[in-house]
């Protein structure tokens, strides 16, 4: 990312940045609870869950044109940290993956991709919008919450206790997380998200002016 | 949850569902993105191929109104070097250098007959002129213009031509008038030559913001489908016109049977306001 940093400057790249960096530095503080108390920090990954899911609505709601998806998408993400915060002051959310912030993210995001893609068809940001790097980072949230829907489902009560189920979960989990990441990384590499590269963004308003089917 | 813990005390289910809904679910993100992506393709392509038809039908439209030009070009062209030409030349014969040493009454004969020839080109050229840009309709607008073309086709007697304007109190400006007098003119010249009707009428209206002109006629005639079948195929010129007029005019021009099958209609409609 940081190699295409001067290139890209897509819509919520820094979003994306923030994200990314989240979640490395998630993963730095398991490892390290994993070394030095050989046990797993169940709180900072469900803390992790609402976080994620904080910035990828954000990034999903910066793509979003239309004003009445924008809505949903902040009152379905109300009712998603309503639940969420109420689950914090749970026991068992320092002591189990808590799979209903979990389920409940992934729906959500799958929506708001759905949403984004759904956009796209009608008033596209580009005449072949999967060269953007939007339409890939879109896939790649769509991929990793589809894949990592049912092994969340499970996960609660199994992953602490179950250790073949630990074992179907990390295999399941690092399998999308680097399709996710190799994805990003094709979003990253996307020329279309140059902009000096002009011609291939449209303006969505006036499709046929730009197709010149008024000439 | 309840579902989460029901499902979780059968031990043996639970890695089926987890492998089937996991490949399900993926599999259903992926043929969502791939139908998309093909989707927003097959748009893109129709877009494509509707640009290359109206660029193809502009095309058409382009080499119609050239091969218009070049016509009038050419019979103004045989009119002048056929008519004008011969006549001219005759007159320059009565009035030669010898005249001079002829007799008065043979001078006087020769300039009488110059003169002749000479307001025949007069004539011929005044024609000439008429044809391209008819005096009636720069001065008296397109109500005398288009009574004058029918009642020299009433005066031929072959066919029973009317028209009736019922408001054209205020003229439509210039090049509008020109436009909808040539889109007139061809639209007659068409049923005359190829309808073989034994009559034809012509009127004129106005409806709110629009102004109309509707032309009936009980010979052959074409419909709708017929004209937009010629505004995109080589033949047909005089089609190819009245649509590249219509089209600067920012109009309609409609072509139908009316339900008795008894006659043709022809509807054009223009938006008064609308600059050309």
């Amino acid at each position: 990312m940081l190699l295409t940093w001067k290139r890209y400057r897509g819509k919520g790249i820094w979003v994306i940045l923030l994200y990314l960096c989240y979640s490395v530095v998630t993963e730095l503080i398991n490892t390290y609870y994993n070394i030095v108390y050989h046990d797993t920090s169940y709180l900072n990954f469900n803390v992790f869950d609402i976080v994620e899911y904080c910035l990828l609505s954000w990034f999903a709601y910066i793509l979003i044109r239309s004003k009445r998806l924008r809505y949903i998408i902040l009152g379905l993400s109300s009712v998603f940290l309503v639940i969420a915060i109420s689950r914090i002051f749970k026991p068992v959310f320092s002591t189990q993956v808590d799979s209903l912030t979990n389920v409940l993210e992934s729906i959500l995001l799958i929506i708001y991709s759905i949403f984004y893609l759904f956009e796209q068809i009608r008033k596209p940001d580009h005449i072949f919008f999967y060269s953007i790097p939007e339409f890939w980072f879109i896939v790649a949230i769509l991929l990793y919450f589809s894949g990592t829907f049912f092994i969340n489902l499970y996960a609660q009560g199994k992953l602490e206790s179950d250790e073949s189920f630990q074992l179907q979960y990390s295999v399941i989990n690092t399998a999308f997380d680097i399709l996710k990441n190799l994805l990003f990384g094709v979003a990253m590499m996307v020329k279309g998200g140059d902009q000096s590269n002009k011609i291939s963004r449209i303006d969505f308003n006036n499709l046929d002016e730009h197709l010149n089917l008024n000439r | 949850m309840m579902f989460l813990q029901i499902n979780s005390s059968d031990g043996h289910s639970i890695p089926y569902i987890l492998y089937f809904g996991t490949l399900g679910m993926f599999t259903l993100a992926i043929a969502l993105v791939v139908f998309i992506v093909f989707y927003q393709r097959r748009i893109i392509q129709y877009q494509m191929k509707m640009q290359r038809m109206e660029e193809e039908q502009q095309k058409l439209l382009l080499a119609a109104s050239i091969q218009s030009q070049e016509e009038e070009r050419q019979r103004i062209a045989a009119d002048l070097h056929d008519d004008a030409g011969p006549l001219l030349a005759t007159a320059r014969l009565y009035l030669n250098e010898n005249l001079v040493h002829q007799e008065v009454t043979t001078q006087l004969q020769a300039i009488f007959s110059a003169k002749q020839i000479i307001d025949e080109a007069i004539q011929l050229i005044r024609n000439i002129s008429h044809s391209l840009m008819p005096s009636t309709l720069k001065n008296f607008g397109l109500e005398s213009a288009i009574n004058d073309v029918f009642q020299k086709i009433n005066g031929s007697g072959s066919i029973n031509a009317s028209c009736r304007f019922h408001d054209y109190r205020r003229r439509l400006s210039t090049e509008k008038e020109l436009l909808l007098f040539r889109i007139i003119q061809e639209l007659i010249n068409n049923t005359l030559k190829h309808s073989h009707a034994s009559f034809i009428h012509l009127i004129q209206g106005r409806n709110n913001d629009q102004f109309f002109i509707r032309i009936h006629h009980d010979g052959y005639g074409i419909t709708q489908d017929t004209y937009e079948k010629y505004k995109i195929i080589p033949e047909g010129l005089g089609l190819k016109n009245i649509h590249s007029r219509v089209k600067i005019l920012k109009a309609n021009i409609t072509f139908e049977k009316d339900p008795s099958q008894t006659y043709f209609k022809i509807s054009i409609e223009l938006p008064l306001e609308a600059p050309l």
